[in-house]
């Protein structure tokens, strides 16, 4: 007589349990993202040549617009947010210059205002748009 | 041999029948809502005002767990939907921004019938939602703000509504799309501070008829409300927050019409109370909820929702 042992089956993945895991593995992934992402937040500027005051930032995601935007203008070559004194810091690079005017208007494209603008540096500063 | 050649016209009509009646027309319905209700700048649940970047955009993508048992009836039906959501925003300006929803379905129903279990299921792109924000007004002090947005749109038709399995057409419920064009408008408020948030948003979706068929139009109130939980103090620079969140939402839904005919074990009230918890960072947010009805008072015998659950990331792109 023989005898076979007979594995029992596996019981197929129910659709919760797909669920469960695809959820997690998407999880583990953002989180990871995550994490790399606050890893670059942490970066202050010690000697800024700009200042910006800004009004209506209430949570790093949304302080990530402001960033965008800002970056975006020509010789802009630092940048930190600082959340709770709700306030931006630049710094230009080498002989880079930058109106009061293409600040705010870079601040009011990401949905915020610009409550005052200091030039720590007067030398970034130019009258009007961007020059070098 | 198929199911369909043992089973004889009874079943088949049976099955039929479970298209028209209560179940998947209130489940339908608030699967569509819960669905519509998300944007890629918002809370869990609830749309949101706060801005997108002129230039700048958002991806959201959600999957969400929907389960509907407790059948009282012989039927012992048994709903189950994974949705998948893809949502898409742009802000054109600091006021106007545009979102996109690209919802993807897989819905499965049990259903006891005289000749044993069936199941009947389809999945695939269902309903896409495009819709536009403006901000008619802000007030921005350090570290909060308050907006208010209306907002409107159109649901389309991309999802088939004329699929078929082997009991023949499935019923308008549980088909990927309703066939037709549906405007819906409403209006969000959103209070921001460090410490806590608020969004309200009350919306109105008018539902027109396809293939002699429509849904009952839809009303929906959403009220989340989220609180900084971590860290306790702010740090220098710019921190990672954790959310604590706790979301409301009633949906009432018409009842549906199928040949000029008002279908009476359709449309209803549902009330939802939904906790959850949110990890922003600058560029990524985690977040996950369960939504667990309260309240369902749904017309004739329809099947109620036993909970939602929600899992979410977005990217700032």
């Amino acid at each position: 007589m023989e005898h076979t042992m007979k594995r029992p089956t596996p019981a197929p993945l129910t659709a919760g349990r797909r669920f469960a895991a695809c959820a997690l593995v998407a999880l583990f992934a953002t989180m990871a993202l995550a994490q790399q992402a606050s890893a670059q937040d942490d970066k202050l500027i010690e000697d800024p040549d700009i200042i910006i005051e800004v009004d209506g930032i209430a949570c790093p995601f949304c302080a990530y617009g402001i960033e965008k935007r800002l970056k975006r203008i020509d010789g802009v070559a630092e940048l930190s947010v600082l959340l709770e004194e709700g306030r931006v810091q630049l710094k230009m690079d080498e002989g880079a210059t930058v109106s009061e005017e293409r600040l705010r208007e870079a601040v009011a494209e990401a949905g915020f205002e610009a409550r005052s603008i200091v030039f720590v540096n007067e030398e970034v500063r130019t009258s009007s748009g961007v020059g070098r | 041999m198929t199911c369909q050649a043992h089973c004889g016209k009874k079943v088949l009509l049976f099955l039929q029948g479970i298209g028209p009646g209560p179940l998947p027309h209130a489940a339908a319905f608030v699967l569509l809502a819960i669905i519509a209700a998300s944007p890629a700048r918002a809370q869990i649940t609830t749309n949101t005002a706060l801005p997108v970047s002129a230039g700048e955009g958002i991806i959201r993508v959600q999957s969400k767990l929907i389960r509907s048992t407790g059948d009282p009836s012989e039927m012992d039906r048994e709903l189950r939907v994974l949705a998948f959501p893809l949502v898409g925003v742009y802000g054109v300006t600091p006021k106007l921004t545009l979102f996109g929803v690209v919802p993807v379905l897989d819905k499965n129903l049990e259903v006891t019938t005289p000749q044993g279990r069936v199941t009947r299921k389809t999945s695939g792109l269902a309903d896409v939602r495009l819709f536009a924000r403006y901000t008619v007004y802000q007030f921005n002090r350090r570290g909060q703000t308050a907006r208010l947005a209306p907002f409107a749109g159109v649901e389309l038709p991309t999802g088939t509504n004329d699929a078929t399995d082997g009991w023949g057409l499935l019923p308008p419920p549980l088909q990927l799309g309703s066939g037709s064009w549906d405007p819906f408008a409403g209006v969000v408020f959103t209070r921001q501070t460090f410490a806590w948030q608020i969004d309200v948003s009350a919306s109105y979706k008018f539902s027109t008829e396809a293939d002699d068929f429509q849904f009952g139009d839809e009303v929906r109130l959403d009220v989340a409300t989220k609180v900084r939980l971590l860290p306790r103090r702010l740090s220098s620079g710019l921190p990672s927050f954790l959310y604590g969140n706790l979301e409301t939402n009633v949906i009432w839904q018409d009842q549906n019409e199928m040949g000029g005919a008002v279908d009476v074990n359709s449309g209803g009230t549902t009330w939802y109370i939904a906790p959850g918890i949110q990890y922003a960072t600058r560029r990524v947010i985690l977040e996950a909820a369960v939504q667990v009805p309260v309240v369902q008072d749904l017309n004739g015998s329809a099947l109620e929702n036993n909970f939602i659950i929600t899992l979410s990331s977005r990217f700032s792109i």
